[in-house]
């Protein structure tokens, strides 16, 4: 066998290899593993069977066997570059949202601290009245509200 | 008329310098409105800044541009039921003088455009970005059926048809808080008017001048116009199913 046939073979399945032994390791998220899947398997193929890339280029129209298969190495590399553009949009979509509702969650959190302050306030004014309130169930209110205040 | 609801959303990035400014006039001058800065990840005091005066925060923890900064404000105003969202700089820009004379626009159209060029005051654009506001106006004239001189203007009052819009969708992009919604706006065949406004000075920052910083604005604003235009209308729902 030639060497460069060799070679060829041994690196399709390195190629393989980390592929799914990153998906196995959970480093490679189905969605975006599938594409890998399938370059590597290919690149597999067309290493165990070089007629398959002079037959594929024939049938094409391309005359040398090694350009079909740059073109497709092109070809597919620009798809990948493209789904990943998507893909960053789709995310930076979602930071966005979540940036978004982080901002009004805080502000909300800002008005229901402001509130509160202002009930445990009120309630200890009542608490420091003269007038007995033990045994009424503002008194418990009052010393949990202390207490979380204490914390 | 009284009754409505209104909220002045103020986009700030790094605006210490000005911002309590600022917020001393509106409140001097719409004492019924409610105040929100939307502090679009600042570095310097300008949260700080903001609250001490008396105006409700919400503080961006990254920078999202003016477009996030918005839909924040158009998310706590639907959230809270305002029936009216006006934006304003916090650089000092915009008068907040003027924001009655949106707020009586707002009776017969849903948003009301503060125009740098309908006749008030002496701004005046100059050399490619001159061309790209025409441009621009002239393709937005005929979008909405009616004159619009300034569709790049960020002085806006919105009512409640556009908060309820924009509260779902309103475009992060470049230009997209100004090209892209109104065009969202006429796509929801929401009626935009506009009334002359003066503009002063900004208080910090400097409008660009240079020859090839308009060449590029006026092919992004292009670019954005032309995907505005192309882009389906969004799904209610804001982050897109891809």
């Amino acid at each position: 066998m030639d060497g460069w046939r060799i070679l060829s073979i041994v690196v399709a399945g390195l190629v393989l290899f980390v592929v799914l032994e990153m998906m196995r390791r959970r480093k490679l998220r189905e969605k975006y593993a599938g594409v890998w899947l399938i370059v590597s398997v290919g690149v597999v193929v067309l290493a165990v069977v070089p007629q398959a890339a002079e037959f594929l280029a024939k049938i094409t129209g391309v005359v040398t066997p090694s350009n079909f298969v740059f073109l497709l190495a092109g070809v597919v590399l620009a798809l990948v570059a493209l789904h990943l553009s998507t893909e960053v949009g789709h995310l930076e979509e979602e930071v966005r949202t979540s940036v978004e509702e982080i901002a009004l969650l805080r502000c909300e959190l800002e008005d229901a601290k402001k509130e509160l302050e202002g009930r445990i306030a009120e309630l200890e004014a009542r608490t420091s009245a003269p007038d007995d309130v033990k045994g009424l169930p503002e008194a418990d209110a009052v010393a949990k509200a202390s207490s979380v205040r204490a914390r | 008329m009284t009754s409505r609801r209104v909220l002045i959303v103020m986009p700030a990035l790094n605006e210490q310098a000005s911002v309590g400014a600022v917020i001393e006039q509106v409140k001097k001058s719409l004492p019924g409105a409610d105040l929100l800065v939307v502090d679009d990840g600042s570095v310097d005091e300008t949260a700080k800044l903001a609250r001490a005066a008396g105006a409700d925060v919400a503080r961006l923890a990254v920078n999202l541009g003016v477009g996030g900064a918005m839909r924040t404000g158009f998310r706590y105003a639907a959230a809270r039921g305002y029936d009216v969202v006006v934006q304003v700089d916090a650089d000092g820009q915009h008068d907040p003088e003027e924001v009655a004379a949106l707020l009586r626009g707002l009776d017969e159209a849903d948003i009301v455009i503060g125009s740098r060029f309908a006749g008030k005051g002496s701004y005046k654009a100059s050399g490619p970005r001159k061309y790209a506001m025409v441009a621009l106006s002239l393709v937005f004239s005929r979008l909405a059926r009616r004159k619009l001189t300034d569709v790049t203007s960020g002085f806006k009052a919105m009512g409640p048809k556009a908060i309820k819009l924009f509260a779902a969708y309103y475009p992060a992009e470049y230009l997209g808080d100004t090209v892209e919604s109104l065009v969202l706006a006429i796509r929801a065949k929401l009626t935009i008017a506009e009334i002359p406004v003066i503009m002063r000075e900004r208080a910090g920052g400097t409008p660009s001048h240079s020859p090839i910083k308009s060449a590029v604005y006026l092919s992004r604003a292009g670019l954005a116009l032309l995907l505005a235009l192309v882009r389906r209308r969004p799904a209610v729902d804001s982050s897109d199913s891809a």
